[in-house]
């Protein structure tokens, strides 16, 4: 198959482009297009021209062998600015944070840059990633390419819109309850939400730390698979990542379609996309199976108790001492998650909320654990409605926290899952979300490729 | 005469000397270093980085509960300790709270039994220093010591004098230092220690406790405990009520005093670290610690005192620490010189200071004991004018009750003045007796 | 059913190292109220987490007692992002020492 990572290669192989050339054109696309958009907080142009320069020399001396030893050489990517990178600016999204510049890298960046890959920026999101929109940034909103009065999605707002409006080759993105999911569905690109313990989370700034994982952009579902089989595996710095091969593709899958994500309250125009997209997948050859994972009602209240509570402990050590500004600094959606982690974990309320949310998340790991022992996969919304309008609930924490429905349980159960292109309404875009079991993802990729042969939403690009 | 019982529970902080810190691979080593030059992300606190956990010190830990009888926990956990400090990076520390490593242990002792309720794993702490300048105080943080391994021992209240917990303490310090895995020095402040001190008139745990901090040298721990204790006496005799409170101790006017307690919240807020697996052992992982397990102080001063003969006094100088108590068994070995008289030397003679290899020792010993008779005819006119005058003991030993040629030993060094060649003069004896 | 009252707000704010203005105190306890009285559907059910230990062994996913020099900061790496060092330590406004000699 013929994938954007493998076009921009072969450009450079037989002499079309040059590494610097590329890195020039995305760099003059982001300077005519970003001003409005608002995707990036930093942009390492300097940087990455340089880098580009030195990797054109190598690929003059080399020849074609830098591409076997370097899967992503010559590809332009962005980060989220959870992502540590030494010596550029970090910020999280956060003023307190404005003028950090972090001494060491997360792993994730240096393996990617590692594997040939070159950093062009930095981008925008919900401060400390909170937030589903990207409204909430201290740097200013991002707007969706598709249509400029709506949101992007969030929390990893910027690093979608910088692949949906062609910034960038592909970009890193966090996923703690929906972050890459929900703006990859509201901005038609391949998102990725790997399983937790897949990739090591050392040096990306901590939201969630039991629900955190290090989600990736891209146009095509295969490229999305080349990036994660880079930065996946153990480092020695993060224990909780396994060396655990999946299980692997099949060609025919039996597919569960849970019926407690298709809730009242959803978008029809969403609802009608979702269940083409499953008849098409059945029409594939694939075996449609209706499934049931009844706590999902719960899942909610379980994550907007876990997700604060650990938010709580992991933002203590921003105290204005070794880095950054002090408490004063956080955002109102910051205090208001702090403090209702403190509320939950008080000794007069921990057994009601903290180890009541601890319990139901045993349940719904449990449920999902059936759910995967009669199918291969499942498919799923990711957005009970399509991108909202800017402000629309930014002043309304509550209801914004409710547009996580058809996500947050896949981070509580600790599994994988994508989100896929599969339409439009309104000239609004529509993922659809394939979940896998735990170190799933290469069914995952597989079965969302198919998919993505079958259909070209994907290959729809927003008018800028 | 003392109409209360007085109360004394322990917590004591013991600091291991892992290579590296407990969850990242900073020295373990901190002394005297650079201010902030043994540090990481990691122990730093930084943004986006997270413990990993050393498996050496979690081991050292099971070592030390194993040492004082504890259960070891098949599963147990890290868990997340809230609180704002400045020597504290991440705003909280990893500790554990209610599934501690190590489990209910006992260790009898002359003065009774003393119940340890709990041994955890946690880690240290940076340090503060603080300066003044033009009137202005602040607060200094150096990290170097942040993320080193501590384990904190917690006991029953069952010491009822300051001699009892100097004694205690004092096998607990030698005991680490037998496992190799802490120095223990107060002074330095890798062994640390909190008492928790009330006075009951009727023996029942009374409703407050004072607790007793910062006492940094042994020299100091029993004149602060009673200071304490007096302090308590006094004020229920004159109706006062005490209170739940932090003490220190004033070393120049051997009185405690009231400490400010630092301002920090009351509330923990403990949660299992989700970035640390818990700890699963099976029997074979406890049992490989367990075959690291050395014969332990106590044991071992009971075998001197009955294999070798040795006082109860000098077996417990003997003991004192590892490579002390191994040395000499190994000079028992290979000198054939009576035990005693090699404990006598190693103790009461400031010669063997730093003397580590039997050659050493020897070489003293001959210039100390110069003129060791050899000489076999002198020895046996000596031994036949001994046996003369001890008839009693030829004819017990001839009825067979051999141990009685110690004595005879004896009295023959005594008309040499300690200087007979004891093997030779043994041989003597066996070959005149038979 | 449990309410934040303004008393838990501003409790657990002090509990948090947070200062919020009289404004914000307020806007607080009207949206925690909310989030706590949705997030209310878990606390009344009747279940406890059972605490799998199906993972067994895991001092061998420990790491080895080693140093490496290559993750250490510099003096002047740990202190590259504070404005209030001095003496090459981290200054503070004087707080009381918890486990050093006063």
């Amino acid at each position: 198959m013929i994938t954007e990572f493998s076009k921009a290669q072969n450009q450079i192989k037989s002499g079309q482009a040059t590494v610097k050339s590329r890195v020039e054109y995305f760099l003059k696309r982001i300077e005519e297009f970003d001003g409005e958009l608002n995707s990036f907080i930093t942009i390492t142009g300097e940087e990455a021209l340089k880098k580009a320069e030195q990797m054109d020399t190598l690929f003059s001396e080399k020849g074609e062998e830098v591409f076997e030893k370097m899967p992503l050489f010559g590809l332009v990517f962005s980060a989220k600015d959870m992502y540590l990178t030494e010596g550029v600016k970090t910020t999280a999204g956060s003023k307190l944070l404005s003028d950090f510049v972090p001494p060491y890298s997360s792993t994730v960046i240096s393996r990617l840059t590692e594997a040939g890959a070159i950093l062009i920026g930095k981008t925008n999101q919900d401060a400390w990633a909170h937030g589903s929109s990207g409204e909430n940034s201290d740097f200013g909103v991002t707007k969706n390419p598709w249509d400029k009065s709506r949101v992007p999605g969030g929390s990893s707002s910027g690093a979608a819109v910088s692949v949906a409006a062609g910034f960038c080759d592909f970009a890193m993105g966090t996923d703690t309850g929906g972050s890459v999911r929900l703006p990859a569905s509201f901005t038609n690109v391949v998102g990725l939400k790997p399983t937790y313990g897949a990739i090591s989370r050392y040096g990306v700034i901590a939201m969630a730390s039991s629900l955190d994982t290090m989600g990736n952009f891209a146009i095509s579902s295969s490229d999305s698979k080349k990036i994660f089989d880079i930065v996946k595996g153990q480092d020695g710095f993060d224990q909780t990542v396994l060396d655990v091969n999946g299980a692997a593709p099949k060609t025919k899958y039996t597919i569960g379609v849970p019926k407690q994500y298709f809730s009242e309250g959803m978008d029809p125009s969403v609802e009608r996309l979702v269940l083409d997209a499953i008849e098409k997948i059945s029409q594939m050859g694939h075996k449609v199976v209706e499934v049931e994972l009844p706590s999902t009602d719960y899942a909610i209240s379980a994550y907007y108790v876990i997700c604060p509570a650990e938010v709580s402990s992991n933002l203590g050590r921003y105290d204005g001492v070794r880095m950054g500004l002090n408490r004063d600094a956080f955002g109102d959606e910051a205090k208001r998650r702090i403090m209702l982690g403190t509320y939950v974990l008080e000794s007069g309320y921990v057994d009601a909320y903290y180890n009541k949310a601890v319990a139901v998340r045993d349940l719904i790991k449990s449920e999902f654990e059936q759910a995967f022992s009669k199918v291969d996969l499942m498919l799923a919304p990711v957005s009970p409605t399509l991108p909202f309008k800017l402000g629309e609930k930014s002043n309304d924490p509550l209801s914004m926290y409710l547009a996580d429905v058809y996500t947050v349980a896949i981070n509580i159960a600790g599994v994988c899952a994508l989100s896929v292109p599969c339409g439009f309404s309104d000239d609004l875009p529509v993922g659809l979300q394939i979940i896998g079991p735990s170190f799933g993802e290469q069914m995952v990729f597989d079965l969302a490729q198919s998919y993505q042969e079958a259909t070209d939403w994907h290959t729809k690009s927003p008018k800028l | 005469m003392n109409k209360y019982k007085t109360i004394i529970g322990l917590e004591v902080h013991i600091e291991q000397n892992t290579e590296s810190k407990m969850f990242c691979r900073c020295s373990g080593r901190y002394f005297e270093k650079e201010p902030n030059s043994n540090t990481c992300p990691v122990c730093l606190g930084l943004p986006g980085a997270m413990p990993f956990a050393n498996r050496k010190a979690i081991q050292n830990t099971i070592l030390f509960g194993l040492s004082f009888g504890c259960e070891i926990a098949k599963y147990s956990k890290f868990d997340r300790k809230h609180y704002f400090y400045p020597d504290l990076p991440k705003s909280f520390q990893i500790s554990q709270y209610d599934l501690p490593l190590c489990g209910e242990g006992v260790c009898e002792f002359g003065f009774g039994k003393v119940r340890i309720k709990r041994i955890h794993q946690e880690e240290d702490t940076g340090k503060l220093t603080h300066i003044e300048e033009a009137g202005a105080k602040s607060s200094l943080v150096d990290f170097n010591r942040s993320g080193v391994p501590l384990m904190e021992m917690v006991t029953e209240p069952d010491f009822t004098s300051a001699d009892d917990v100097v004694t205690f303490l004092k096998y607990v310090q030698k005991v680490v230092r037998y496992l190799g895995i802490s120095d223990a020095d107060m002074e330095k402040g890798s062994m640390r220690l909190e008492a928790n001190i009330s006075l009951s008139p009727d023996g029942s745990l009374p409703d407050y406790k004072v607790e007793l901090k910062n006492i940094n040298s042994f020299k100091f721990l029993k004149g602060a405990i009673e200071a304490e204790v007096k302090r308590q006496e006094e004020a229920l005799n004159s109706g006062e009520k005490l209170i739940q409170e932090t003490r220190g101790y004033d070393q120049v006017r051997k009185k405690t005093v009231r400490q400010r307690v630092k301002e920090t919240a009351s509330d923990y807020r403990y949660f299992p670290e989700p970035d640390l697996l818990p700890i699963v052992l099976t029997d074979k992982d406890i049992d490989e610690v367990r075959s690291r397990l050395p014969e332990l102080p106590i044991a071992k001063q009971l075998r001197f005192e009955s294999s070798f003969g040795v006082s109860v006094q000098y077996a417990e100088l003997l003991t004192e620490d590892r490579d002390k108590a191994d040395f000499f068994e190994h000079l028992v070995k290979e000198t054939k010189l009576d035990p005693k008289k090699i404990a006598s030397e190693l103790i009461n003679n400031k010669n063997y200071e730093g003397v580590s290899s039997v050659e050493e020792f020897k070489r003293i010993f001959e210039r100390e004991n110069p003129t060791l008779e050899s000489d076999i005819d002198l020895i046996t006119g000596i031994v036949s004018k001994v046996l003369e005058a001890n008839q009693d003991a030829v004819a017990k030993y001839k009825a067979g009750k051999l141990e009685v040629i110690g004595f005879l030993i004896g009295q023959v060094q005594r008309e040499l003045k300690g200087k007979a060649d004891p093997a030779e003069t043994k041989k003597i004896l066996e070959n005149l007796l038979s | 059913m449990h309410t934040v009252t303004k008393n838990d707000v501003a409790r657990v704010a002090s509990l948090s190292k947070l200062t919020l203005t009289p404004a914000e105190t307020e806007l607080f306890e009207k949206q925690l109220s909310e989030i706590v009285t949705h997030i209310d559907k878990i606390a009344t059910l009747e279940i406890s987490s059972s605490q799998k230990h199906t993972e067994s062994g895991t001092l061998l996913k420990m790491r080895e007692d080693t140093i490496d020099e290559l993750n250490k900061l510099t003096p002047n790496e740990a202190l590259s992002n504070t404005n209030s060092k001095k003496s090459g330590m981290f200054e503070v406004k004087y707080v009381f020492s918890q486990t050093d000699e006063s």
